[in-house]
């Protein structure tokens, strides 16, 4: 292995280690509740979590489309689930619902719908661009909680389902096996999604994204890539939802509240909407935050009760300093470290996502052109 | 009159005077897409805040247009408060914009949480319109007077509007700076005065709509995702930036909601939205929006 594959992969591999060997390693720092906590709740969630907001990062990086409505497709696929795999039953309003099916074939289902329910929502919002779509989507994703919330009839109303059991059983009982459930699809998503974007797809979903007038006179379907990007996020954002809803166990209309649908946005900026990777580690210091709230206290106010306060001045305070939220920021302390140190050519650009005009956030490859010791790197080294 | 027809009337008459709240609601969201592009995801937190500034006022001057007016006032420095400190410094990097005003949603709901509890609060209406109307053909005869008085306020508020946009320098400048930003401010016109003064009308509009609505339906701090939504939804149906846009979508929205509600209730909101999704399919921009 050369020195320049060993920075390639020396981190990826580091990161995948870490999250294979982290279930197994907790029992030799906690007491077994405490592990079986921060094996579900904090590492399962996490990579849950994550895939969503992965679903919403491919579809910003790579569509240039800022879609709300991730959250929602995940419930979507969770309450599809719910359908799928409950025993046949008659609700009050007399309509029988539920088909009994196997957990595996139940998730296939609601895969399927998942990716045609995000292509309906693409074929509603692809013909708007830049901040309307963050609207429209937005206005969708809201639409559908109101729908399940009303909805007695197949959607439970605000009671929804209970009882539905993933193919690991209840995760409580089985901890570990989940959490590795939860982190073989996060890899294949994870990998799939960057594998897509290297192919002729992925490079003229890029080029629609940069310039649709364009890619339209070239003589692609502008349209129909857009439908097909939603089509995939609602996918992956369908995975989320399936693990989901097999981690609660249940699924009713909170789930798809507003304030779920804003978490996935706010995972996906605090992580960095510039970076794939930043969904996981913005979901992880997302249920951080969550969960150490209560023993915050700034300037002798505590966060005990406030967590939604705590969580909404991060954001902007992130949104308005570390606009590449902290992978980015990461990315940059260690290019300033390695400068120091003689190893980068050049002084780290800070990248503004954000900035980025009409809401197009341009994905930032971190191992392409800032690492340093590229050889053909295009600003001089300066000699010392 | 046979019991149909009154039941459709008087479900009408609800959609309409829905309608008008709707609008009142829109009407600032609209105006300040339009002239600033600045999606202003906290349109529902500044309502609720309004509603509160309201209830409180009402409650200790028992006067209602003092609380009207408080709602508008306190809500549209609130307003500048957060363009100049935020949202001007970022100007036109509108995906940003959306997220600091996301976060800022997020905080206004759980401080007001914190500050008046999750019970719902109303606001009694200003004596004169506190009885019903006698309306032969609703159901039972007579309408709460306060809803007709919501629709009176509307098109007093649309009037007005309309009067400042058509018939004022400054309404001069800003649809001006709706057609041309650049152009407007070559030709020596402040813009960011005019975005100011739009923001913080466009937020004392949330406001006062906030006390309207508390007075018509109720007030706890949750209900800003649905002022939210119902602003998108009749913005994105009447256009954005267009104010008679938001009229028209007002009244859509308004009446499908109670038509909906009454002879397919489980299945109101699903209606709502197949209409916006039609608008769409025909006119992306909004039944009297300009083409992107």
């Amino acid at each position: 292995m050369t020195a320049t594959a060993a920075r390639r992969w020396g981190l990826p591999l580091a990161g995948v280690t870490l999250l294979v060997v982290y279930p197994l390693i907790l029992p030799a720092l906690f007491n077994a509740n405490q592990a079986r906590y921060w094996t579900l709740s904090i590492g399962s969630q996490s990579l849950i979590l994550g895939i969503v907001a992965l679903s919403l990062v491919f579809m910003s990086g790579y569509g240039g489309m800022v879609s709300l409505a991730q959250a929602a497709l995940a419930g979507f696929a969770a309450y599809a689930v719910a359908l799928a795999s409950l025993l046949p039953s008659t609700n009050a309003t007399g309509a029988t619902i539920g088909l009994g099916l196997p957990a595996i074939p139940s998730a296939i289902i609601a895969l399927v719908l998942a990716t045609l329910a995000g292509a309906l929502v693409g074929a509603i919002a692809s013909r708007s661009s830049g901040i309307y779509f963050l609207m429209l989507t937005l206005a969708l994703a809201v639409g559908f909680f109101y729908v399940v919330l009303q909805n007695y009839e197949f959607f439970g109303g605000h009671i929804g389902f209970a009882g539905i059991v993933g193919p690991t059983g209840q995760p409580r009982q089985n901890p570990i096996a989940f959490y590795y459930m939860c982190l073989v699809v996060a890899i294949g998503a994870y990998l799939g999604l960057r594998y897509l974007v290297r192919t002729q797809l992925g490079l003229t979903f890029q080029g629609i994204r940069d310039n649709p007038r364009r890619m339209r006179a070239l003589g692609y379907r502008v349209t129909l890539h857009r439908v097909a990007i939603f089509a995939l996020g609602g996918f992956v954002a369908g995975l989320s939802g399936v693990l989901g809803v097999w981690y609660r166990g249940n699924i009713s209309p909170g789930v798809v509240d507003l304030s779920r649908t804003i978490d996935v946005l706010i995972i996906a900026v605090i992580g960095g909407l510039g970076y794939p990777i930043g969904a996981f580690v913005g979901a992880f210091f997302f249920l951080i935050i969550d969960i150490f709230a209560s023993s915050v206290k700034v300037f002798g106010f505590s966060f005990d009760e406030r967590f939604n306060t705590l969580i909404g001045l991060g954001f902007v305070v992130v949104v308005l300093v570390a606009p590449d939220g902290l992978v980015g920021l990461a990315n940059r302390l260690w290019l300033s470290v390695a400068r120091r140190l003689g190893h980068a050519p050049s002084a780290p650009r800070a990248v503004d996502p954000l900035a980025a005009e009409a809401g197009v956030v341009p994905v930032i490859e971190i191992a392409s052109h800032d690492l340093p010791g590229r050889p053909e790197g295009d600003t001089p080294t300066p000699s010392p | 009159m046979p019991k149909d027809v009154t039941d459709f009337l008087t479900v009408c008459l609800n959609g309409v005077t829905l309608a008008a709240l709707f609008f009142i609601v829109a009407s600032g969201f609209t105006l300040i897409f339009g002239l600033l592009r600045t999606t202003n995801m906290a349109h529902g937190s500044l309502y609720v805040l309004g509603a509160y500034v309201g209830v409180s006022i009402v409650s200790a001057t028992g006067d209602w247009f003092v609380g009207l007016a408080a709602g508008f006032v306190v809500v549209a420095l609130i307003g500048i408060a957060i363009h100049v400190g935020l949202l001007a410094r970022m100007a036109g990097q509108d995906l940003r914009q959306a997220l600091v005003t996301i976060g800022l949603a997020i905080i206004i709901a759980d401080l007001l949480l914190a500050h008046y509890g999750g019970i719902a609060y109303q606001i009694p209406p200003p004596d004169f319109v506190a009885g019903s109307v006698q309306i032969p053909w609703v159901v039972g005869g007579s309408y709460s007077a306060y809803r007709l008085f919501m629709v009176v306020i509307a098109v007093a508020l649309g009037g007005a509007l309309w009067l400042i946009l058509n018939r004022t320098r400054i309404g001069m400048y800003i649809r001006a700076g709706i057609d041309d930003r650049d152009m407007l401010s070559a030709l020596g016109v402040n813009v960011s005065r005019v975005f100011l003064f739009v923001f913080a009308l466009g937020a004392g509009l949330a406001g006062l709509s906030g006390v309207v609505g508390a007075t018509a339906l109720s007030i706890t701090p949750s209900e800003d995702g649905f002022i939210l939504l119902t602003s998108l939804v009749v913005v994105i149906v009447g256009g954005m930036g267009s104010l008679g846009g938001a009229a028209i979508g007002a009244l859509i929205i308004g009446l499908s909601e109670q038509i909906g509600l009454f002879y397919a209730p489980t299945y109101s909101i699903f209606i709502t939205f197949v209409i916006m999704a039609g608008v769409l399919a025909i006119r992306p921009q909004g039944l009297r929006g300009r083409p992107a």
